[in-house]
């Protein structure tokens, strides 16, 4: 299907404004911020479900119905809205949505709500002779579900940020719930509740004739209404894990390639405070060393003298002049005196006193020199063996500090090397990435934990909900009087199990295509060559993306590569669908910056000649794209205002 | 009844030598005792004694902070100098040549420290130990 136009009347900004869509040609609007572009994707809403999902603040205090429009009626004057989307199948069919409401203006107001009429809804399709037949309200529904069904809007009008968002929020149960909305499974989904309710319904009439079954029946309510919030908390926790586990990629995508800065600035204040404790004992041990060389040194330069004395003492005791056996002074303090030492008086020249002469000739030393000698002995012998250690010691001490030095330098080499790596790098910057990866792998962890508990749960309420059920059922069947209710209850059973399992092959073999889809598409459209290696959807609905280094990378791709990874799902979403319904997407480039930003432009160029596109551009994000889009394959319109209350749009 | 001058005096030029030394690390934790007699062993080694101009007001150190061992040193410095034995009991002597050798061993060590790099002179010195010990005691 392609729209041929969209006509709006009194809509918002747009008093009568018609914009054109054209084939194999990308059609872009571009529009300042706040000028009204987003209405467009409102007005579109409006038309075909009466509703405006993406209204501004600013837009949510205004009348719908255009101001200008308002101002410039009469007292009590009835305006309309109106809008139309022509649209012209594939077999040239033309089909014209239309919703249109009308207001009463009441003193320069809409004299709201009484004097608005309820939206009135209608779709005209041209048959075979070129006359419209017209189909209104409930009838003209079912058209607007061959044409973008309700449940899957949102893949073919939606704002960029969509794109971006998508795959960095995206939880199994989202993509299950894509997949589920855009192959139109409400109708086995309806189908399937009505069989539950109806079975349900049984077990209660069953439950009436009996107080056992109503129990049970009551019981069983119970743990389902345990099982459906057990079941929420599992999706609040998945999504959770999604979130943490891709926050995690990014961090670790960030940090690839860069140093370990927390693990390299902790050794670095290892090896710093091993390097204080070493430079201490290194100076300690210079120190003893200086101390050796010194009282060794001073020993040594003295050896001569040293070994003089040691010879002058020797020859003394050899000649036995030490130790004096007498006192020379008091001999001498005798004879000066004339007595003996008992104190009897020596007569001059008597033979005592020629023997005390003789005795004193052979006594050389004084006793005080005596005494210095042999208290010089011990030391010097000390000393001179002390001195002959010098060689020894001198070599212990230079060893020693010789291994300091080495280990000091081995430790200053790997400060350097560390001092090196982080060199260039913002380490406090690396050091949050490091703690917001530490972050979220505990919100991994603690959230993983939790899902096994959960599950676990889970499997308890599922098992009991089968017993209980086998239970009523067996009850059921034992009670004749329930026989009819019997028959009718396994008869629904039955018809919900096949129910069931048809919408589980459905649902998978749909996963496998829009999985297969996605990825060709996305190595078609991706312009980086040789990075990616593959995209799959596992059997959980988790999507990833796989780096050619063999490594999961869907949390750290960059902003254009998950936009196009988006696109490519929802295109192929859109191919498994059978829905090739044009797309309209406001502001696409908000969130792709730089060399992505050309590339993912380029894209919606090639992808304009397979189906229509229209984007919704700021002046900005135009200007950065504009040499990528010629006026051959694109055209151009720009939302202009006019006066304060009022746009046109004219070609650029 | 033999006594020891009261003092070891310096000359009064030497001061500021000695306060030179205490810059090198290997000096910088040693008292006025030490500096003396490592002044007074270099001052024998190299057989340089100079007598004293003038003294250092208040000498230098009292010779009772000398321990047993240095006395032994200042003693046996005297007995390689001294024509008799006995001349040990002549202190003022005694001391006197270790003054003389203290005067010429300063001046030949801030000599030989300001001569060198700064820090490299303990360097130096322990090799030149290595030098003396080869040549006085060998293997």
């Amino acid at each position: 299907m392609r729209i041929e136009k969209i006509k709006l009347h009194n809509y918002r900004q747009y008093r009568d404004v018609e914009i054109p869509f054209y084939n194999e040609k990308l059609n872009i609007c571009i529009g300042k911020m706040g000028i009204g572009k987003t209405n467009i994707l409102n007005a579109i809403n409006w038309c075909l479900y009466g509703e405006e999902p993406y209204l501004s603040m600013e837009s949510k205090g205004l009348p719908i119905l255009n101001l200008a429009t308002i101002e410039n009626s009469e007292n009590v004057e009835s305006r309309s809205i109106k809008i139309e989307i022509w649209v012209t199948t594939d077999d040239n069919q033309k089909i014209i949505f239309e919703r249109k409401v009308r207001f009463l203006i009441y003193d320069g107001k809409i004299k709201n709500p009484v004097a608005a009429e309820s939206p009135h809804f209608e779709v005209k399709i041209s048959n075979k002779e070129g006359n419209f037949e017209i189909f209104k309200d409930e009838d003209a529904k079912p058209y607007i579900e061959r044409f973008v069904p309700r449940g899957t809007k949102e893949f073919f009008f939606f704002d960029g940020e969509r794109l971006d968002k998508y795959f960095r929020e995206a939880t199994a149960e989202k993509i299950k719930h894509s997949i589920f909305q855009i192959c139109q499974m409400n109708l086995l989904e309806k189908v399937k509740e009505n069989l539950e309710n109806v079975i349900k319904d049984y077990k209660r009439e069953a439950g009436k004739n009996n107080p056992e079954i109503d129990a049970k029946n009551k019981k069983l309510e119970d743990i389902r209404k345990s099982l459906k919030d057990c079941k929420s908390q599992i999706s609040k926790v998945n999504e959770q894990i999604v979130i943490a586990k891709n926050k995690k990629e990014e961090y670790n995508e960030k940090l690839r390639g860069l140093p370990d800065t927390v693990k390299l600035q902790k050794r670095k204040n290892i090896l710093q405070e091993r390097k204080k404790e070493k430079e201490i004992y290194l100076d300690t041990k210079k120190d003893n060393k200086h101390d050796i060389l010194f009282e060794i040194g001073k020993n040594l330069m003295l050896f001569e003298s040293i070994k003089n004395s040691i010879s002058i003492i020797e020859e003394k005791e050899r000649k036995k002049e030490i130790p004096p056996t007498i006192d020379r002074n008091l001999l001498k303090h005798l004879l000066e005196n004339n007595k003996c030492i008992c104190g009897r008086q020596i007569e001059v020249g008597s033979q005592e006193e020629e023997k005390l002469n003789e005795l004193l000739k052979g006594i050389k030393l004084s006793s005080f020199i005596s005494r210095e000698l042999l208290h010089m002995k011990n030391p010097l012998i000390s000393i001179h063996d002390e001195i002959k250690q010098f060689k020894i010691k001198t070599k212990e001490i230079t060893e020693e500090i010789s291994r300091y030095q080495k280990e000091l330098d081995d430790i200053n080499t790997e400060i350097s090397q560390i001092d090196n790596e982080l060199g260039g790098f913002d380490i406090e910057k690396i050091r949050m990435w490091h703690q917001a990866y530490q972050d979220f792998e505990k919100i991994y962890s603690e959230n993983h934990a939790k899902l096994i508990i959960f599950n676990g749960e889970k499997e308890g309420y599922l098992n009991d909900i089968e017993n209980l059920e086998n239970e009523i059922d067996n009850d059921i069947k034992k009670k004749k009087i329930l026989e009819q209710i019997r028959c009718y209850h396994d008869f629904s059973k039955k018809a919900y199990n096949v129910l069931k399992n048809t919408k589980d092959t459905i649902m998978d073999e749909i996963r496998k295509e829009v999985a297969i889809e996605t990825k060709r598409i996305f190595f078609d459209l991706m312009w980086k060559e040789k990075t990616f290696e593959d995209v799959t959807i596992n059997e959980d609905y988790n999507i990833s993306v796989t780096h050619v280094m063999g490594y999961e990378c869907l949390g750290s791709i960059s902003g254009g590569e998950r936009e196009i990874l988006a696109l490519s799902f929802t295109l192929a979403l859109h191919k498994i669908s059978g829905f090739d319904s044009p797309i309209i997407i406001d502001r696409p480039l908000t969130m792709v910056s730089g060399e992505s930003r050309e590339y993912v432009a380029k894209i919606f160029l090639e992808l304009a000649l397979e189906r229509q596109i229209m984007l919704l551009l700021t002046p900005d994000e135009f200007k950065d794209v504009r040499k990528f889009w010629s006026n051959d394959f694109c055209n151009f319109k720009e939302i202009r205002l006019v006066g304060e209350r009022e746009v046109k749009l004219e070609a650029l | 009844m033999i006594k020891d001058p009261l003092r070891f005096d310096i000359d009064e030029e030497d001061k500021e030598l000695y306060d030179k030394l205490k810059k090198e690390d290997i000096f910088k934790d040693k008292n006025r005792r030490d500096q003396f007699l490592f002044a007074m062993s270099i001052g024998f080694k190299n057989r340089f004694r100079i007598p004293i101009k003038k003294k250092l007001k208040g000498g230098f150190f009292r010779t009772e902070d000398l321990r047993q061992e240095d006395r032994t040193l200042v003693n046996s410095v005297a007995l390689s100098v001294i024509n008799s034995i006995e001349d040990l009991s002549n202190r003022e002597e005694v001391y006197k040549i270790a003054e003389e050798y203290a005067h010429g061993g300063i001046k030949l060590l801030i000599g030989k420290i300001e001569s060198t790099q700064f820090g490299t002179f303990w360097k130096i010195f322990e090799k030149e130990l290595h030098d003396i010990y080869e040549e006085t005691i060998g293997d």
